[in-house]
């Protein structure tokens, strides 16, 4: 077990002494922030105000509410990026190791090829947990700051089990990429494209109900697009309550479920909407097939030569 | 006991002999010199002998256990020192070497302990704190060896340790290594560029295009494969070629190279009274592999 913490410790010291790669790890979120304060936070208001209008104009719905959907549709917007970017970047320790050659001074220890990948999933997990747990923390305070969200404990609890699955998720299914790379600027140049499309995948730069049935069928297939919806839906569904009872049912509830249909609050696969246990069911699926992945392919891309 | 016995051991890259049917064995407590041209199938016995490359075909075993089957146990017993380093450049001294000693299943007062009569005459302490990045060369070199020590092994493989070291941190390089091999009673199994490190080896063993061409002590070696010379210090004239006809001899720069056929005593009492400044150089490790190989050893 030893070998194992060692292993685990180094890996996870590695990345966190590496002051470039945990920012790195965080661009996309905050590109994320940036564009939201450019246009994102407008293109979300007008969408929000317009079905609203006349609920606003009867005073059902304040401008306090919708400001605050438009902030929770940016952290769901920060936390679906970092879920990605930040498991992927605490990963690149695997590939450096191999292109730096220090994967040899490990594999010519007593520690076992199991402790060894098990080691970098672990330490990559841990810091995502980590990272993406402050990310929600600090950013759920900000956001009660700024306008109330009306979470629950449950709703916040719930939120930070998601965040927790989804950077476990995210780790199994990057580090089965990874192990295929061998060099740092691959690495690099996947990140580079993982970042740019990953926002639009998620639907953190633009709604995925603007896309075609197609591309939407597409997206929905990511468990981080799953993980992004369930953030999304736990962290808004209070709101979403407390707005439904000021209106008191005088629209039949009708601008909500707009809202969720536009900004895409429920999980499909194929067209098939599924219950938030379904898609956690879904996203747990397809990791345990990314773990039990690791374990056949590791030890034929790392074997001895 | 012998440390390392290597039987026929080969590694073939498709159709690239790396390392072709060696044969050779070490004592316990030798300093065995393992030497050759770069691709010549150095590392790749290395890496083989510690178990991070399988073999193609051939035998070997470390302290009896046999490569292949007892893996596990050979790693325990080997320490390595890689060309390039293979510890992390952004932690410090300290934490490189307690995450190291980790991957054997060691305490962190365990490897204190182990740390500690390195302490001294390493001079850990002065560096313990530091990025590893933050090292000079010889201190990186320092910790290097430390780390592979961390385990206590019976066997250490420096692979070329001193290349690209100034002559000051090459010379502190080999007292640490003389140190282990006088306290610890270490088997070091060395490369290297720099012939002159392979004087006090035990054995030495020339590989070329991954075969053994030659093989014995520093002294066997120059005696069979290398030439003394005499170095005649004096201007280049006629007089001068006359005296040295009917020997093989070059003039470089200020003096002529003399390569006597028989004993240079004898050439130099016939030249005695034109002789004034001269010397007579032992044949070197250096002529032994350019003898043997026709190439010289491209220094770093």
């Amino acid at each position: 077990m030893r070998k194992f913490w060692g292993l685990t410790k180094r890996n996870l010291l590695v990345f966190f002494k590496d002051k470039t790669m945990v920012f790195f790890s965080m661009l996309t979120p905050i590109i994320i922030l940036v564009l939201y304060m450019l246009f994102l936070r407008g293109t979300y208001l007008d969408a929000l105000e317009h079905p609203a209008e006349a609920l606003m104009a009867a005073g059902l719905v304040t401008s306090a509410d919708l400001g605050a959907m438009a902030n929770g549709l940016l952290l769901t917007g920060i936390m679906g990026s970092a879920l990605i970017t930040i498991p992927y970047n605490c990963l690149v320790t695997l590939v450096n190791d191999r292109a730096s050659g220090i994967d040899v001074d490990v594999t010519a220890t007593p520690a076992s090829r199991l402790q060894i990948i098990l080691s970098y999933f672990t330490a990559a997990a841990l810091s995502a947990i980590l990272m993406t747990t402050v990310i929600i923390g600090l950013g759920l305070t900000i956001l009660q700051c700024i306008n109330p969200m009306y979470l629950t404990a449950k709703s916040i609890l719930t939120l930070f089990a998601v965040v927790i699955g989804g950077a476990i998720s995210a780790t199994a299914i990057f580090m089965v990429f990874l192990l295929f790379l061998k060099s740092s600027s691959a690495s690099g140049a996947f990140l580079g494209i993982l970042s740019a499309a990953s926002g639009f995948v998620i639907g953190a730069y633009l709604p995925i109900s603007n896309f075609s049935e197609g591309i939407q069928n597409f997206c929905h297939l990511f468990p981080a697009t799953e993980v992004t919806i369930l953030i999304r839906r736990f962290l808004l569904t209070d709101l979403m309550t407390h707005v439904n009872s000021n209106i008191g049912g005088l629209d039949q509830g009708l601008f909500v479920s707009s809202v969720e249909e536009y900004f895409s609050f429920q999980a499909k696969l194929f067209g098939h909407v599924m219950t938030l246990q379904e898609a956690f069911v879904y996203v747990m699926m397809v990791t345990v097939g990314f773990l039990v992945a690791i374990g056949v392919i590791y030890p034929k891309v790392y074997k001895r030569k | 006991m012998d440390a390392i016995i290597v039987n026929q051991l080969t590694k073939k890259y498709q159709d690239h002999l790396a390392v072709d049917h060696i044969s050779f064995s070490v004592g316990e407590g030798e300093l065995f010199a393992y030497l050759g041209e770069n691709g010549a199938g150095k590392s790749t016995t290395i890496n083989m002998l510690s178990t991070v490359l399988s073999k193609t075909s051939g035998e070997a075993s470390i302290f009896g256990h046999a490569l292949g089957k007892e893996d596990d146990a050979i790693r325990e017993k080997i320490g390595i020192v890689f060309q390039g380093s293979v510890l992390d450049r952004k932690l410090t001294v300290a934490e490189n070497l307690l995450t190291r000693g980790a991957y054997y299943g060691y305490s962190k007062k365990e490897i204190m302990e182990r740390l500690h009569k390195f302490w001294e005459p390493f001079s850990l302490g002065e560096i313990w704190k530091q990025r590893y990045e933050n090292l000079s060369g010889g201190q990186r070199r320092r910790v290097d060896i430390i780390r592979s020590l961390i385990h206590q092994p019976r066997l250490l493989f420096l692979d070329e340790p001193t290349t690209g070291l100034d002559p000051m941190s090459r010379k502190l390089v080999w007292d640490y290594v003389n140190y282990l091999r006088r306290e610890e009673g270490l088997t070091i199994f060395l490369t290297t560029h720099y012939m002159e490190e392979t004087t006090d080896a035990d054995h030495v063993v020339i590989l070329d295009q991954g075969r053994i061409i030659a093989e014995g002590t520093p002294a066997q070696l120059k005696a069979t494969y290398a030439r003394p010379r005499l170095l005649w210090y004096a201007e280049h004239s006629p007089e001068a070629d006359d005296l040295l006809s009917g020997e093989e001899y070059q003039y470089v720069a200020d003096h002529y190279v003399i390569f006597p056929g028989s004993d240079p005593t004898q050439l130099l009492w016939r030249c005695r009274d034109h002789i004034k400044d001269y010397e007579v150089l032992k044949g070197t490790m250096d002529d032994v592999f350019m003898a043997l190989t026709g190439k010289e050893l491209q220094h770093a």
